[in-house]
């Protein structure tokens, strides 16, 4: 709960204090409920709100803790540097830590009504964030955002409602909204299947998922730097966390469903729309000369490998997937930051104008190398033990094809990311980079930290998350999922 | 029955002694007097012992009480808001309350002879507010309109009551029901029961400007003064809607019979309210499409009526003191804008943002009428949809759609609002209370169980 | 008992009242005359009027009659109302067709 009321109450605090609000001051706020939370541990709640049967229940999980060691961790990073400090700055702040409060009901809840609502609480000060410090035609492009990711939000509300009206009377006469409830619905492989894809669609449209990108590059390259820190760092695990936790886990019916008879079902589908935008979002990336677009279209790469590894429901895929999520947000963040900071000395970031900056920052250029390496997955860095896992349980899933094309990325990664950084950092020297200020030499030195670290203790992560896993995938098989 | 007492000596009052003093003087007086009656209502006491009504024509259940409570509550909330905006003329404030005085005696009625009283003492003082900016020729074209429409739409619900009284012999609503369930249980309804209470319908339905009865709304809205608009489009409402709730509750043994035409009606406003919503280029226009949308989910409603595990008086309750809050809310923003930028489209709110206090309460009043979780229009949605999904799936999914496209219409605000900076201060007054409509819409989203009666 | 007017059929009130109505209703839709519309919705008051008279004798039950009186007594205050409103309009427009009424629209 305070994990929930510290973050909204800074926010207000830091709107309040207007332009009395510095970068110090929004960097101690927004580290408050994160520390708070490790020294006090996080209390859960569990209290009747709309009525005696939905309930306000936020209790965290493994996973969970995971995701709220996520969010707390980056919000920090992105008050700290990700916004650049001017006339609107505490709006960005109170904006941000607004979002925190909003993700970390998202990740705790354990009430069909409870998660919606910290759901659709989250895009509102995305939205206005978007909205009101983007480029371009920022109205149309923050609107097709919102429409797109609500229209998702209406559908996964339809569907928890249905569930809700199927779960088992209690003693009180009433349904209920608890996640072990809906849990424990029963369903038919073809009401299972218009009950997940109702889930399915809010959380593929929020990922993206292949055919649901058409809002991303261009909200991603037109928000300002910490909007789209927030969006790819966090936001995008909301959908991977809830493809999980409230998609696989509460309809793993409906992934039998045969679209195709004897041939193509639910679950082939999702992975060849993780594998499309895998594919997809590789080629794109491969040959953009904007580097916010690359870094862009590479996490829509990333994600749609973690998707596929999700859905494979085996023990080591699903833990590389969480892992990754982990890993992926700390990169996302590292990368952005890098092409913003860059972006903030030269006011362009094409990469055909850039080259050289090694030589007048070492300092950047090696902790950019850092989180570009943990993006390739090299070994000893993050990216790598997530990636194995993932492309190993994709391998052992159905037909080679998807492996050998999934494992591809690899490859294809290193290309464009590679790319980037030889563009960037090497060559001859394209104008040079003006020294980093404290916060940005900080946040930098942290997220490089943080890839070094989880590259070579990833046991760690894996470790908060691992029976979590299991439990969820032991239920899924009792209730007649497939753990082939 | 305190409460209807109070309301009504206090418009009298306001009404002669407006003959020589000026209407300011008496602004706040007269908002107390209605937070007065709306507590008499609320706690149920009965001031006036003495006096015995039949139960047949007029009573005030507890639930009608809460009804009474929320008019009083938003007819203060009007006259305050639109107080710090300073209006001309003195006579407008005593038709108001006399207004208000027909609504709660709609909400309380029993018999059709007082509903139809009920809503001609509405709706007559509304005729001359629509055109009380006497110069103004929008003004006068929506006092006729609204005048032509609304005798008609009174005349064929009479029509409707007549016919009634000639099918089950009485004019007492609680005796139809005895005659309705007869019907029902025969299966036979007879013609003149039916066009009954069709008419009927439509009387009400054009009250609360319904699709198809809504081509009124988006004129009378836009032409009236703001301040007579915003009074239209919460009390009118509220009182409709519990007049309608009335009536069906009193044919629910019929409700087989019309649960899909309520269903298609409903639909139906949800989709040309939205869809006309979009294409607007009058934030005052806007609104009166999207109270027609409103009207659509509302007609929601009828849809639980006799479903005993569904409480249909609460759950419109809640959803019209969220709607009616914030309508109040938004027509009192466009009005300050308008007298701000002199404009009537979407750019009046023009920089708005550059005040940080004033451009958060717009954003909120604006999110509630969006629905968006942890305001009031959320928790007034919600129970209202996740009710209405167990009994009609179709019309929640349209319903659903429409929230959708609202959001497109209702941000559009926000566009201009914070498209370019240009300094303007509200006046202290008028922050205040739209601070309180803000509060109030955030405790209403948050803690929506303490609300539902 | 008969009264003069059981002696006919209540069919004929009803139909005759409905008649009326109708006549005044088409009377709303085509006329463009404020003060026949007017007249038009008079009308149609007393249609209501008369088939409630009407049935109120049949059924010998005076509700009916008790209602006619609070329709009369509204109706001549509606009217009043609306002839104000009409006389505000003339003296903005010099004109008491509804034609004018095309300023506002969307």
């Amino acid at each position: 709960m305070e994990l929930i009321l510290i973050p909204l109450l800074s926010a207000a605090l830091a709107y309040g204090a207007g332009q009395q609000l510095n970068r110090s001051l929004a960097f101690a706020l927004s580290l408050v409920p994160g520390l708070v939370a490790l020294a006090l541990g996080v209390h859960s709640i569990d209290v009747p709100w709309f009525s005696d049967d939905i309930r306000l229940a936020l209790n965290p999980s493994g996973w969970s803790n995971l995701m709220l060691l996520l969010t707390n961790f980056l919000v920090p990073v992105i008050v700290l540097a990700g916004w650049r400090e001017g006339e609107k700055f505490s709006l960005q702040v109170a904006l941000t830590l607004f979002m925190q409060a909003a993700l970390n009901g998202v990740f705790m809840a354990q009430d069909g009504l409870t998660f919606y609502i910290f759901w659709e609480l989250a895009l509102i000060p995305i939205y206005f964030l978007a909205l009101l410090f983007s480029e371009g035609d920022r109205f149309a492009v923050t609107l097709k955002f919102f429409l797109y990711t609500f229209l998702g939000s209406l559908t996964m509300l339809a569907s928890l409602m249905y569930l809700y009206s199927l779960t088992s009377v209690g003693d009180d006469g009433h349904h209920s909204f608890a996640y072990s409830a809906l849990q424990a619905v029963e369903l038919s492989t073809t009401e299972g299947f218009w009950v997940g894809l109702g889930l399915f669609l809010a959380f593929a449209v929020k990922i993206p998922l292949m055919p649901f990108h058409a809002w991303q590059s261009d909200t991603y390259t037109q928000a300002p730097a910490g909007a789209t820190m927030l969006l790819s760092g966090i936001m995008l695990k909301m959908g991977l966390y809830g493809l999980f936790v409230w998609f696989v886990a509460l309809a793993p019916e409906s992934l039998h469903y045969m679209l195709v008879e004897d041939l193509f079902d639910f679950r082939d589908l999702i992975m060849v729309m993780g594998l499309a935008g895998l594919l997809y979002g590789a080629f794109i990336a491969m040959r953009q000369s904007d580097a916010k677009r690359l870094i862009a279209f590479s996490s829509l790469s990333h994600v749609g490998l973690i998707a596929m590894a999700m859905l494979t429901m085996k023990s080591d895929g699903v833990n590389g997937a969480v892992l990754q999520m982990w890993v992926h947000g700390v990169n996302a963040v590292g990368l952005f930051l890098v092409v913003d900071l860059i972006e903030r000395r030269l006011g362009h970031r094409d990469l055909e104008q850039m080259g050289g900056f090694a030589k007048s920052s070492p300092f950047f250029a090696a902790t950019a190398l850092i989180i570009v390496l943990g993006t390739v997955a090299v070994p000893l860095t993050n990216g790598f033990p997530g990636e194995f896992l993932m492309l190993k349980a994709v391998f052992n899933t159905g037909t080679g094809y998807c492996g050998v094309l999934a494992a591809l990325t690899i490859i294809f990664c290193a290309v464009y990311m590679l790319r980037f950084f030889q563009l960037a950092f090497m060559g001859p020297e394209k104008g040079s980079l003006s020294s980093l200020e404290w916060n940005e030499k900080l946040a930098l030195l942290i997220i490089g930290a943080a890839v070094l670290y989880t590259g070579v203790q990833p046991q760690i992560i894996l470790d908060m998350v691992q029976s979590n896993t299991d439990s969820w995938l032991n239920a899924i098989a009792e209730s007649g999922g497939i753990l082939s | 029955m305190s409460a209807l007492l109070i309301v009504f000596a206090a418009a009298i009052l306001v009404l002669f002694l407006g003959i020589n003093k000026p209407e300011s003087a008496m602004k706040w007086p007269s908002v107390i007097l209605l937070m007065l009656a709306g507590l008499v209502a609320l706690s149920g006491v009965d001031l006036a012992t003495w006096l015995t009504v039949p139960e047949s024509m007029i009573s005030y259940s507890s639930m009608d009480r809460l009804f009474v409570a929320l008019l009083c509550g938003i007819g203060a909330l009007v006259i305050a808001v639109f107080d710090a905006l300073s209006s001309k003329g003195s006579d407008r404030l005593g038709l108001m309350m006399l207004s208000l005085t027909g609504a709660v005696m709609l909400v309380g009625q029993e018999n059709l002879v007082m509903m139809f009283l009920g809503i001609e003492v509405m709706s007559i003082p509304l005729y001359v507010l629509a055109g009380s900016d006497k110069q103004n020729i929008f003004s006068n074209e929506a006092a006729i309109k609204y005048f032509l429409l609304g005798a008609f739409s009174t005349a064929i619900l009479l029509l409707g009551s007549a016919f009634l009284y000639g099918a089950t012999g009485t004019l007492v609503l609680q005796s139809m029901t005895h005659k309705a369930s007869m019907y029902a249980h025969f299966g036979v309804y007879p013609p003149m029961l039916v066009a009954g209470l069709v008419l009927l319908a439509v009387g009400l339905l054009f009250k609360v400007s319904a699709v198809p009865f809504h081509f009124w709304a988006p004129d009378v809205y836009e032409g009236s003064p703001t301040r007579s608009t915003a009074f239209m489009a919460t009390i009118v409402k509220i009182a409709g809607f519990s007049a309608l709730l009335r009536v069906t509750m009193a044919f629910e043994p019929m409700s087989l019979w019309y649960q899909n035409a309520v269903a298609i009606l409903a639909i139906l406003s949800i989709i040309v309210g939205n869809m006309m919503g979009l294409v607007q280029s009058s934030p005052k226009r806007m609104l009166a499409y999207s109270s027609i949308a409103h009207a659509g989910y509302m007609l929601l409603v009828l849809l639980l009526v006799g479903q005993a595990q569904f409480e249909a008086d609460s759950i419109l309750y809640l959803y019209l003191v969220a709607y009616s809050i914030a309508s109040t809310g938004a027509f009192a923003w466009i009005e300050w804008a308008t007298q701000r930028s002199g404009k009537m489209d979407f750019t009046m709110f023009n920089g708005l943002s550059s005040n940080r206090w004033a451009i958060v309460n717009m954003v909120i009043v604006f999110l509630s009428l969006a629905g968006i979780p942890l305001t009031a229009g959320f928790a007034g949605k919600y129970y209202l949809f996740a009710s209405a999904f167990s009994i009609h799936p179709l019309a929640v999914g349209f319903a659903l759609l429409g929230t959708l496209l609202s959001i497109a219409y209702y941000f559009r605000a926000f566009r201009f609002a914070f498209a370019d900076t240009q300094e303007s201060t509200p006046n202290a007054k008028f922050s205040w209370v739209l601070m309180l409509v803000s509060v109030a819409i955030l405790l209403v989203g948050c803690a929506p169980m303490w609300f539902m009666p | 008992m008969n009264t003069v007017f059981q002696q006919v059929d209540i069919s004929h009130y009803i139909y005759l009242s409905t008649v009326l109505f109708s006549i005044g209703l088409f009377g709303v839709l085509f006329r463009r005359n404020a003060i026949v519309l007017l007249m038009c919705i008079e009308l149609m008051l007393n249609s209501v009027n008369l088939l409630l008279t009407a049935l109120s004798t049949y059924m010998g039950d005076a509700g009916g009659q008790l209602f006619v009186f609070f329709i009369m007594v509204v109706a001549a205050a509606e009217a009043a109302v609306g002839l104000a409103i009409l006389v505000m309009v003339y003296r903005n427009t010099r004109n008491t067709t509804v034609n004018f009424l095309s300023n506002l629209k969307g």
